[in-house]
């Protein structure tokens, strides 16, 4: 697939140093009659010689007059009022802006709170509620609530969502045109994207989307004015569209992941884009590697850059403690003001007492309680458990072997690796225990039960006996609290203590499986010390140690593996969660909010997302046709349209497969939202392809051609400007707007609907609020 | 052309063949700092024209084919307890003898062909190859394991004519094929009775085929091209129907196959009809035969695997009636009012509708109905007829508390199913989420007399599903009539949903539950003793496809339940990750000092040098790709060709065969990486020479080849005595552990 920007035929600029016939005009490589092999033919004829002289990478250049700055401003000014009409309605927390909402009020009072998206958008969110002059005090706690009576500055907080999905308008007026089309295709595009309900929609409300596509779209067009610099390189404004490019790739990336998807795109655009230049003999290599260079620089270190530094901002303004913070590892939560701070003896001794934790999983502290175990093949003595939060159950003493002592009138004797000691579990006075028993959960034959065992007057038995293992130190090594990984082997049966992550049943309180297991591997059998106190030893001067802060990339670290894990886990059921097959067609929209006659819910522009999907498939047919062509040696030129309409719109549809294509590979629960980029792309493929289809037709025809699809455009944006910006309508319009059965709107809102009529002044708990319980 | 042109002492111009590429390309010696390769490789080409097929030549085979013999078949009887998985597979090969059906997840080429080494060792088929127990003497096991190792000593001479028609030397392919004898790991899996030796035979065979067809890739459609593609054909059904990583022979072969079609597609006026001609022949050749090799293999298995086992119970009621001894064939046939039936899910893994006088503990709390996998008391149903099809207009005004209507179950019927052992009823709630498929509704039993039997939630109307042809008379009867069972309360039909009950309260048994896409149940058993028995299997009609497809699945499913648990060390299996630089050798039979102790452990030099050459040659590629687009490319187009497409070819094969082992989730272990290293072999084979010939004179050349050859002899007799058995304690044989994962001495993760 092409991906190189075109030349306008017309404009005539090409590039110096280049001979530049176009693959249209250059004269087919004649072939005479085959003599190959696989024909059976053994005459051999002549073979014509040409030299081989590479295609070099066709751009447009867009030199900006006057009235391209008119019309720019032009489409700026629709666009904002499109985005900005009736921002204020409706005064109630619609859909995801409980997340959203809620989340700047934590910027606002700084405290930490985690979230599967990066932090740009929702700190841009905060800045705006700053600057309106919200307090953080509202918590957007359900859908529905109402933003007067709390005295929340919404409309300037969802003035930014509108303000940036106004500006994409005129940024496709000028990726259009900087891809080499007239001003009136361009003006095509922007009109297309200006009236498209969905893209409306989601940038009249908090939600991260709206930014998400704005910088998409700059990341894109400041690509394309990159590529109108070829034979500028490394000037001054060659740099700055690369370098552009890197930075609207970095803050796009830092709304969300979704964004990621650009790294493929201006990946292989580049990739393409090298290869030309290998080709060219007047580049010496290390001209060659310095272009290399540069696009390295720009696009991978600059994106990477500004995604940290996002992160940074994000974690010097969230640095208290908050409750959300319990899920992070123990080096995070120190690290934050507030947070537990874990200061503990550093050495251990027979008789310490201690409270260990699992080192590479983030469920808990080893437990036990005055309960028995009740399944089937157990043995019904106590319950020992991995538990999350920090009790006095969680503590365990150290003492000796069974029937062993040790000499303690020397001061406390150390704890050492290859010990062989047990564990009494201080509050019910049980020795931690393993037999041959199953354990609740694993049913494999090499998992054995963990319980607690003794009672007064019995000194146990010789299965109370754990060996100590130091993971990655010698033998003998003292055992410290907090740096010492280590692991408990049963001596009896040789199995490790073993944190399983099984959810135990409700008898056992839901916390988390522990086992003794045969042959296990260490990863989830290790085990550290976060306290430890010798009842003996009070002196202010024994060393202590402390969890070492995490630094700012460990913390981004952790925080994006945390992100990606709980995206890998998002599996709802979320009624209006949709699959990507039922995305390009506009199956259904989502339902985002309704009452007082009025219904909020998410959908496109039909005419615009049928005409993008339509558009779409034209190109690939005639990719395909033209491809098998070529092979045969049957050049079509399409008008002499071809290199352009194949650069542009072949970028766009690449563009368009890799923010759509991957989604099928993702099992988590997905919204229709998630196709705005991607629509993007397709609707600047709808419009080049208008361009190619009306470029040979009269002027005055390509006009009415434009005019009358603007105006079947404009009547689709009219007939659902209704849901798009909740405006007051009737049951019998709403029924008559459902164009394709599947749309559930729930006409019940609107005027003559049930639940229009009963609706109370509170709209606190709507039957379609409740519906919309939102996850994402 | 080109040697005339520079004669002439002109630049040669660039030249497109008639595929549209450039045949040769002006070459500078150094161009801005890219550079060049020598145009060393024509070098060869004298010396590979010569010899081929001559005498000397087939007697240097002769020779190799000997060392193979004395490697493979060297002390072969020594251990002569059953070892590693001979348990499994010589006790298939004995199946094949006695007649018993038996079900495993590999096809049963391999497994037929031990069955036929039993058969000639003279094996009556009644050992039973327990692992570690010592071989009865009427167990001929050595010349069952020399007849096993006949197929790693093929290996040897087929290397060496791949070799050759890729064009290697005569001493570099005796070099390949020298490696190939002398690999440890290949050695002692082809010692045993085991499907490996095999499956590396067939895979060597496709290999030697492919070098072939490429071979002859210019004269298509000669009778020594006809040849090489069936040859080809048939190659690909053996591996396939050996293990299914035989699939990836068949995708170096497929991938082989598109890019010529792609050539010849790009070749201008090639007449559309001999394209054709082209794509007839491969799909023929390459798709049919193999798919028809494959399918014999199946119809040859069925055909002598005449006697009923419990592991045929997944296969179609057609086929297990056709079975020797089977327990089901004898039933009374027309279900009636009173019969007592047990009724079998189509959905696998859920078995008997079953009842125990266990309750939910959520829901509705009513008793249990789940799936059940083995026969007992529990899954026993009466079925009673409340209302006859058609003796109704509208199933609501049917009571629930209706007599019985006697007389036989038909299509339409409204019946009622009693628990027999509890005295319940079949009970549909629409009022409760099933237990575990929240999308579902419940199904529980109900006390018989109680209110709840009173109601209409018992009734359930039959709808039988494409029956017997020869039992389609609109009743139900045993094992040809399938059904679904509809509740009058609407959509609401029973169904099977692959979900397990929780362990402690449904002791990990299927759920059943009901929704509007009910699954297919079969009558399996009918007991009525008003009713004689009669012989059902001259009802039942099978179809080969349908066993052939039924089986395949299963197999599928049971490969996939395959699965390693992450958190558990097991000596025996290891990571693909691992394999090419041979991390964790495996200990094939038991360590104490007594016991006879084999460890599966590869010449580390092939290895290494192999996984080494194989990865670095994608940059290599990259390297010339570059080099080709800007012109710079020191080689004559043709010569580079003929290098690169038998490099490619060979590496695919490695890469094909080792790449998809990263993405299954079923336990993987090192011997699964043997088919990828004999392909690397050949690659190491091949690039030692080439890359070795672009920059030394050959005497330098020789001289590398023999010190590859001694090295490899020595290190292979190095690690001999773990190949072929070291009977005393492990710690007297010294210097065997070259990398510390290495579980020679002591098994360092085990507990």
């Amino acid at each position: 697939m092409t991906v190189e920007m075109s030349q306008a035929a017309e404009q005539g600029h090409r590039p110096k140093g280049h001979s530049m016939s176009s693959r249209g005009k250059k004269s087919v490589p004649q072939v005479s009659k085959g003599d190959h092999p696989a024909t059976g033919d053994s005459k051999a004829g002549a073979v014509e010689i040409e030299r081989f002289v590479p295609e070099p990478a066709y751009f447009a250049r867009w030199q900006v007059s006057s009235s391209d700055w008119m019309l720019l401003l032009f489409v700026s000014v629709v666009a904002l009022v499109v985005r900005c009409y009736r921002l204020g309605v409706p005064a109630n927390v619609v859909f995801d802006e409980v997340h959203f909402g809620k989340f700047a009020g934590r910027y606002l009072n700084q405290t930490y709170f985690f979230d599967l998206h990066p932090p740009l958008a929702k700190m841009m969110f905060a800045l705006a509620g700053k600057l309106a002059g919200y307090d953080g005090i509202f918590d957007f706690k359900s859908i529905g609530l109402d933003y007067h009576a709390a005295g929340v500055p919404y409309v300037g907080m969802r003035l930014m969502p509108a303000v940036l999905g106004a500006l994409t308008v005129p940024l496709t007026y000028a990726t259009s045109r900087a891809c080499g089309y007239k001003p009136d295709t361009s003006l095509m595009a922007s009109l297309l994207v200006c009236v498209e309900n969905g893209l409306v929609t989601q940038s009249r409300l908090m939600l991260l989307d709206s930014p998400l596509v704005f910088f998409t779209v700059a990341t894109v067009f400041c690509w394309t004015m990159f590529w109108t610099l070829q034979d500028r390189a490394f000037s001054a404004k060659w740099w700055l569209w690369l370098a552009m490019t890197g930075a609207m790739m970095g803050c796009a990336m830092s709304c969300k992941w979704v964004a990621l998807f650009l790294i493929p795109l201006i990946g292989l655009s580049t990739v393409h884009d090298l290869w030309d230049k290998i080709a060219d003999r007047t580049l010496s290599f290390s001209g060659w590697a310095l272009h290399f260079g540069a696009r390295a620089l720009a696009l991978i270190a600059l994106p990477l850059a500004v995604y940290i530094g996002w992160f940074w901002v994000h974690f010097s303004v969230l640095h208290k403690h908050g409750p959300d913070a319990i899920a992070l590892t123990p080096e995070f939560q120190a690290a934050l003001d507030g947070g537990p701070q874990v200061t503990t003896s550093r050495d251990v001794f027979y008789g310490s007492e201690i409270r260990m934790r699992t080192t590479n999983a983030r469920s808990g502290y080893l437990h036990s309680h005055l309960h028995p175990w009740k399944h089937k093949e157990g043995s019904g003595q106590q319950q020992v458990t991995i538990y999350s939060f920090a009790d006095a159950n969680n503590l365990w003493t150290i003492e000796p072997a069974y029937n062993t002592t040790i000499d303690q009138s020397q001061g406390p004797v150390p704890v050492r690796s290859g010990d062989v000691l047990r564990l009494r579990h201080k509050a019910t006075g049980r020795f931690l225990h393993s037999h041959n028993k199953r354990p609740a959960l694993s049913t494999d034959k090499h998992k054995f039960e963990i319980s607690g065992y003794g009672f007064a007057n019995f000194s146990g038995d010789s299965n109370d006996d754990f060996r100590l293992e130091i993971l990655d130190a010698p033998e003998a090594t003292s055992l410290q609290a907090i740096s010492s990984r280590f692991r408990l082997i049963h001596t009896n049966l040789n199995c490790a203590v073993y944190n399983s992550r099984k959810k135990l049943p409700k008898w056992a309180f839901g916390q988390i499986e522990v086992n003794c297991m045969h042959n296990c591997m260490p990863r989830m059998s290790t085990w550290h010390i976060e306290h430890a106190r010798h009842p003996n030893i009070t002196s202010e001067s024994v060393p202590t140690v402390s969890y070492k802060p995490l630094g700012l990339l460990g913390k981004i670290w952790e925080y994006n593996r945390l992100m990606a894990e709980s995206n890998e886990n998002l599996k709802g059921d979320h009624p209006f969660a949709a699959r990507p097959q039922a995305w390009p067609w506009l199956r259904r929209g989502t339902a985002y909010w309704g009452g007082y006659g009025r219904v909020i819910y998410q959908l496109g522009n039909p005419l615009v997302w049928w005409g993008a999907l339509g558009s779409l498939a034209v190109f690939g047919l005639l990719w395909f046709v033209l491809a098998i062509l070529d092979k045969r040696r049957v050049f079509l030129q399409l008008g002499g349209q071809r290199r352009q309409y194949f650069s542009s719109a072949g970028f766009f549809t690449l563009a368009w497969l890799c923010h759509y294509l991957p989604f099928f590979l993702m099992p988590r629960e997905l919204f229709l939202h998630h196709y705005f980029p991607a629509l993007w792309m397709a609707i600047m493929v709808l419009a080049f392809s208008l361009d190619l289809f009306t470029c040979r037709l009269s002027p005055p025809l390509r006009m009415a051609i434009y005019v009358a699809v603007a105006a079947c455009v404009l009547h689709a944006f009219h007939t659902f400007s209704y849901i798009t910006f909740a405006r007051v309508w009737t049951k019998d319009a709403c029924l008559k707007a459902k164009w394709l059965s599947t749309w559930d709107i729930d006409c019940e809102h609107a005027i003559g609907g049930l639940k229009a009529t009963v609706q109370s002044a509170s709209a606190n708990s709507t039957a379609a609020g409740s519906l919309l319980a939102s996850s994402s | 052309m080109y040697a005339a042109a520079e004669r002439r002492g002109k630049k040669p111009a660039i030249f497109y063949d008639q595929r549209g590429t450039f045949d040769e390309v002006h070459l500078p010696q150094r161009a801005e700092g890219f550079s060049a390769y020598p145009l060393a490789a024509e070098r060869s080409e004298k010396q590979v024209a010569q010899g081929a097929g001559r005498v000397s030549e087939r007697m240097l085979v002769g020779l190799l084919t000997l060392l193979a013999v004395v490697t493979k078949l060297y002390r072969i009887g020594r251990r002569s307890s059953v070892s590693w998985d001979e348990a499994h597979f010589g006790k298939f090969g004995a199946k094949y003898i006695n007649g018993t059906f038996y079900h495993d997840v590999h096809p049963p080429l391999a497994k037929m062909l031990v069955g036929l080494s039993e058969v000639l060792g003279g094996h009556n088929g009644t050992f039973d190859f327990k692992g570690g127990v010592e071989y009865p003497s009427f167990v001929n096991y050595s010349f069952m394991r020399q007849f096993n190792a006949l197929f790693g000593i093929a290996l040897t001479p087929m290397a060496y004519i791949t070799c050759r028609q890729l064009r290697l030397p005569p001493a570099f392919a005796t070099m390949a094929a020298l490696f190939v004898t002398l690999d440890n790991a290949i050695c002692v899996m082809s010692r045993f009775i085991l499907l490996d030796a095999p499956l590396l035979a067939f895979t060597g065979l496709s290999a030697l085929a492919l070098s072939g067809l490429y071979r002859h890739r210019k004269q298509p459609f000669t009778e020594v091209w006809w040849q090489w593609l069936f040859g080809t054909g048939v190659a690909l059904g053996l591996v396939a129907s050996a293990k299914w990583v035989g699939m990836f022979a068949v995708a170096l072969v497929g991938l082989f196959t598109i890019g010529e079609l792609y050539e010849l597609f790009c070749v201008p006026r090639l007449p559309v009809r001999l394209y054709v001609k082209h794509w007839v022949a491969r799909v023929i050749a390459l798709i049919a035969v193999p798919l028809c090799i494959y399918a014999l293999c199946f119809k040859i298995h069925f055909a002598l695997l005449s006697r009923y086992d419990n592991s045929a119970n997944f296969m179609p009621m057609g086929f297990q009636t056709k079975l020797r001894g089977n327990p089901i064939s004898r039933q009374p046939y027309e279900i009636e009012t009173g019969s007592a039936v047990r009724l079998q899910s189509h959905v696998s893994g859920t078995g008997y509708l079953h009842s125990h006088v266990h309750h939910y503990p959520l829901g509705s709390m009513r008793q249990q109905v789940t799936g059940y996998g083995y026969a007992d008391a529990n899954n026993l149903w009466n079925i009673e007829r409340r209302a006859a099809a058609g003796t109704f207009d509208n199933a609501a005004d049917v009571s629930a508390s209706a007599a019985p209507i006697a007389g036989p179950i038909g299509h339409g019927d409204l019946i009622a199913l009693h628990h027999n052992s509890t005295n319940t009823y079949l009970y549909a709630d629409l009022g409760f989420e099933a237990p575990v498929s929240k999308q579902h509704r419940e199904v529980s039993a109900v006390r018989a007399g109680g209110s709840e039997a009173a109601r209409r939630n018992t009734l359930w109307r039959v709808e039988i599903v494409d029956p017997e042809r020869r039992m389609d008379d609109g009743h139900l009867h045993p094992l040809g009539t399938p059904m679904r069972l509809h509740s009058v309360l609407g959509s609401c039909v029973l169904l099977s949903s692959g979900e397990r009950l929780d362990k402690n309260w449904g002791w990990g048994q299927a759920e059943i539950a009901c929704g509007s896409r009910g699954t297919l149940w079969t009558i399996e058993r009918h007991i009525n003793k008003n009713l004689d028995s009669i012989d059902l299997g001259r009802f039942m009609s099978s179809s080969f496809v349908r066993d052939f497809a039924v089986l395949n699945r299963q197999m599928w499913l049971t490969n996939n339940a395959l699965i390693p648990d992450h958190d558990k060390h097991n000596v025996l299996e290891s990571e693909p990750i691992s394999w090419p630089f041979m991390q964790y050798p495996m200990r094939m039979v038991g360590w104490d000092d007594k016991s006879i102790k084999y460890l599966e452990i590869g010449n580390p030099l092939l290895w290494w040098g192999s996984a080494f050459l194989c990865l670095l040659f994608p940059f290599q590629a990259l390297y010339w790709l570059f080099c080709w687009r800007r012109r710079v490319l020191a080689w004559r187009l043709s010569a580079f060709r003929e290098y690169f497409e038998g490099a490619t070819i060979l590496w695919a094969g490695w890469f094909l065969h080792y790449a998809p082992f990263f993405a299954m989730g079923r336990v993987t272990y090192l011997h699964h990486y043997l088919p990828a290293l004999y392909f690397g072999i050949l690659f190491m084979a091949y690039q030692i020479y080439h890359i070795s010939s672009w920059y030394a004179a050959p005497r330098i050349v020789n001289f590398i080849m023999y010190m590859a050859i001694a090295a490899v002899v020595f290190v292979f007799w190095w690690f001999s005595p773990l190949t072929y058995g070291w009977d005393q304690p492990i710690s007297k044989l010294r210097g065997m552990e070259w990398v510390s994962t290495w579980p020679v001495y002591e098994d360092k993760l085990a507990l």
